[in-house]
């Protein structure tokens, strides 16, 4: 029985010229990236599309930088995080697209335990995380809503653990007063 | 219309428009960042050496017993530039360093400490090689 390829060893591959395996990276990545670009610009569809696209181009640029002995995920997560701040640096948008909780709350529910508030009240985190920083909204959605680890939030925002974990300390404490 | 990313990527690359960089332009990037660090504190250490050098041979605080003339010998002669370049060469460096390889996962306090030892280590060295001991 074949064993299923892991990213890093699809990207060696990619990197030893079998460039066509770009495809299936493309693939499993687009519509988690769509969505944490959703979640961070706050943009519609076609400019979402327009960064993920921009994410998997660079991507593959500067696929010979990547180290296989780290996770694949942390590192197009990072270029993502970057096409992001670029994206802040030319506009200066945040106006909300998103309508409906459900779907940001799929994999949020850790979120409504830790800060002890009714499942109600869904609506009313989304607009809060909305309104926090930069710097704060990035820490909750990777770790709230993406599922990242601290390890793999430190790779991706390029800061250390215990700042991490201070980050979202804060965020948490913002958001318990924006609710 | 929705976008097909996956299709418009592997079209890109099929017809050659989208190409992978090589691998030394990476390389030779992160080597030449610690090149830019290394050679910083290297500078920082020889305008630290030149003020350290000032006050062995002026001895700032027998001019300073001096009254208003030592004093003023004191304020006009130090070489604040030198200073100022040191400690902002040092500043610079330990920029640098946090950009090179993994440090983003290092406290600023151990990038601090390393940037502090290595100008020290650096500094003796220069006042070895140029005798001033």
């Amino acid at each position: 029985m074949s064993r299923q390829k892991t990213d890093e060893e699809i990207i060696g591959r990619i990197k030893n010229g079998n460039s066509e395996l770009y495809g299936v990276i493309v693939k499993k990545y687009q519509s988690l990236l769509m969505r944490y670009v959703r979640r961070v610009t706050n943009q519609a569809e076609e400019e979402v599309e327009d960064i993920v696209q921009e994410v998997f181009i660079k991507g593959y640029e500067n696929v010979q930088s990547f180290d296989q002995t780290k996770k694949f995920s942390s590192w197009i997560y990072r270029i993502a995080h970057n096409l992001c701040i670029d994206f802040f640096r030319k506009k200066t948008p945040i106006t909300s697209v998103i309508e409906d909780g459900e779907e940001l709350f799929e994999s949020g529910e850790k979120l409504i335990e830790e800060l002890t508030i009714e499942k109600e009240k869904r609506k009313e985190i989304l607009r809060a995380v909305e309104k926090l920083e930069l710097k704060y909204r990035e820490v909750v959605l990777l770790y709230y809503f993406e599922e990242k680890s601290y390890e793999e939030i430190s790779d991706i925002l390029h800061i250390n653990t215990s700042n991490v974990g201070v980050l979202l300390l804060r965020a948490r404490e913002k958001l318990k007063k924006l609710i | 219309m929705k976008k097909n990313i996956q299709k418009e990527i592997l079209d890109k690359i099929k017809r050659g428009e989208l190409k992978m960089k090589p691998r030394w332009q990476f390389e030779v990037k992160e080597k030449g960042k610690k090149g830019v660090a290394l050679g910083t504190l290297i500078l920082a250490a020889i305008a630290i050496t030149t003020v350290i050098f000032f006050v062995r041979e002026y001895e700032p605080w027998t001019l300073w017993e001096l009254g208003e003339v030592g004093k003023q010998i004191v304020i006009e002669d130090f070489p604040y530039w030198w200073f100022l370049a040191g400690a902002t060469m040092v500043v610079g460096s330990t920029a640098v360093i946090k950009n090179v390889g993994d440090n983003y996962k290092r406290s600023a306090r151990d990038i601090w400490t390393m940037t502090i030892i290595t100008t020290v280590v650096i500094t003796t060295l220069v006042w070895l090689i140029w005798g001033l001991f």
